[in-house]
């Protein structure tokens, strides 16, 4: 159980100070998911470096399965930090090292006899699917590949805790649907804890069980995805939740498609993962006669079902028509609002 | 007035030359790296930030590397007195050599090491590696390009400043074209000495780019 205490980190000079997390309060419990959502500058980047100590607190504690991390010694720090993996978002291999080298190099640093090591590394190489590849250097690889190595790496002491920042920003979306779906199957193999720090909803949406919403360094919001997908009480959550272009707020976006779209009816459609039918627009539209077409939309497939936000504009129907392709979406338990 | 090339005092010049250049290349290899690690693990937020130290060697090194060789040749005579015995020979131009030459890589080292990505330093210090793990397993490798590259642009001033410890005793090529070529006003002696020297020159970039080619894996 990792948990967070009134946790603050300010930097800067005296007269310049920069409180990148200003009082985090935080449990994350053994074997989940745990995304931390916000925008960049929201400090959660720091928030994860301080689980580990690569940033020291500048107030609040820090325990790891009951360990105070901030009064550990030198020593028992190394220790625990080989218990704790960390990917990030540019890898951070050494181009100087293969495939295999790179993913022996904590076990090196934790003194793993050689025999043991390489043994080690074959496990992890096939585990995360790179089996032809160990000889290669980094420089060889596409992106989606160094990540895998970057995994193995963090994998390789066997930690209970995976920390990610941003891993996946720097993919493409079928990679980092790839990547995504590596660490939920590495999550419900070890039953190892992960902490996802990430400004992409959809990695929330695809794997994480429960949220926090990062802005301005606290947390303005927590839950699990379900519930922050449904009833969204903060405007950054909001926006991470409900909008499809980062730059507008929730009330800019609808005043946006209002201004486009000045006919018709608008709909903003919520699908919270419930909804057993991924046809559910065109259940609905097939009830009614006038034309649907989606404006926005930012829904992600997930394990559990479809997550996300789509925009409608119905038109050239009657109010009554209307009616009946809201009722037919509600009743697949999608929330829909007009606009 | 020997007007042909004596073959064995040249092949005597040109070791004289080819041992002071290796020999004081290993040792300021070697000291600036040294160096070069202590500037970059003391800077701030280097592995083991620590201003005084760090104030206190950025200051020898900056002072070494402005005194202009020659005056650091005789500022140094003393001590070469005391450590070789002599000042004259090839073995008395090696501690100038050094002082010169070790102050120079260790700032090549310092800016190789700034190369080196943070990020791979940040990720091992979350593996849990301790910083000599980090500077031998991490640092050193990850910047050997950029240090092999240093030791060739160092080892190429050394021919030079060589030149010039020869010119004033130490022996080797550029006594041999000053002495020989030049206050005798033998051509034949001067263009063979600076031929070699260049070709030696060309012979340290060739070996070094080289190396470099084959290490760099990115």
């Amino acid at each position: 159980m990792i948990e967070l205490k009134n946790v603050k980190k300010i930097f800067g000079s005296r007269e310049d100070q920069i409180h990148a997390v200003n009082g985090v309060t935080l449990t994350i419990n053994d074997g989940e998911i745990f995304g931390i959502i916000g925008y960049s500058g929201a400090g959660k980047s720091t928030l994860v470096r301080i689980i580990n100590q690569l940033e020291r607190q500048s107030a609040g504690d820090v325990i790891i399965d009951g360990r105070t991390m901030q009064s550990l010694s030198k020593k028992e720090l190394i220790q625990e930090r080989q218990s704790i993996g960390m990917i990030f978002q540019h890898f951070n291999l050494l181009w100087s090292r293969t495939v295999r080298q790179n993913i022996e190099l904590p076990l090196e640093f934790a003194g793993v006899p050689k025999e043991e090591r390489r043994k080690r590394s074959e496990e992890l190489i096939r585990m995360v699917g790179l089996e032809g590849r160990e000889n290669a250097y980094p420089s060889e690889l596409s992106g989606g590949q160094k990540q895998r190595v970057g995994i193995a790496r963090a994998l390789a002491n066997k930690p209970k805790i995976l920390l990610s920042d941003e891993a996946t920003s720097a993919l493409d979306p079928d990679t980092t649907e790839q990547i995504l779906d590596l660490l939920k199957e590495i999550n419900e193999q070890l039953g190892i804890t992960i902490v996802m720090i990430t400004h992409q909803m959809e990695v929330v949406q695809r794997v994480c069980s429960r949220m926090a919403v990062m802005s301005e360094g606290v947390i303005v919001e927590e839950g699990t995805v379900k519930q922050l997908f449904e009833h969204p009480r903060h405007e950054v959550t909001k926006r991470f939740v409900q909008n499809v272009d980062d730059n507008l707020t929730i009330e800019e976006l609808a005043e946006k498609l209002k201004t486009r779209y000045p006919d018709g009816q608008l709909l903003r459609l919520t699908f919270t993962g419930n909804n057993t039918d991924s046809a559910t627009i065109a259940n609905a539209i097939r009830k009614v006669s006038f034309p649907v077409s989606i404006v926005e939309s930012n829904i992600t497939d997930s394990a559990a079902g479809a997550y996300g936000v789509t925009y409608l504009h119905l038109y050239h129907g009657t109010d009554e028509e209307y009616n009946i392709f809201v009722e037919s979406v509600v009743s697949e338990n999608v929330i829909v609002e007009v606009l | 007035m020997g007007s042909a090339l004596n073959i064995d005092q040249l092949l005597t010049a040109v070791w004289e030359t080819v041992f002071m250049t290796f020999v004081s290349l290993f040792f300021a290899s070697l000291f600036g790296l040294l160096i070069g690690i202590l500037l970059y693990c003391t800077q701030s937020d280097g592995l083991l930030e620590n201003r005084i130290i760090n104030r206190i060697a950025d200051v020898i090194v900056n002072v070494l590397r402005a005194i202009p060789f020659l005056i650091l040749l005789i500022l140094l005579i003393p001590i070469t007195r005391a450590l070789v015995g002599t000042m004259l020979g090839a073995k008395a131009a090696l501690p100038p050599l050094i002082a010169a030459a070790t102050p120079f890589f260790a700032r090549m080292c310092v800016i190789a090491f700034q190369e080196v990505d943070k990020g791979t330093i940040e990720a091992s210090k979350a593996m849990g590696a301790s910083n000599s793990q980090i500077i031998l397993k991490v640092l050193l490798p990850e910047s050997m390009p950029a240090i092999v590259s240093g030791i060739a642009v160092t080892g190429i001033s050394l021919v030079g400043y060589t030149a010039m410890a020869g010119a004033i005793g130490a022996g080797g090529l550029g006594n041999l074209a000053y002495m020989y070529g030049f206050a005798r006003r033998n051509n034949a002696v001067l263009y063979t000495a600076t031929v070699i020297i260049v070709l030696i020159v060309f012979a340290i970039q060739w070996i070094g780019d080289a190396i470099v080619k084959k290490i760099d894996k990115r």
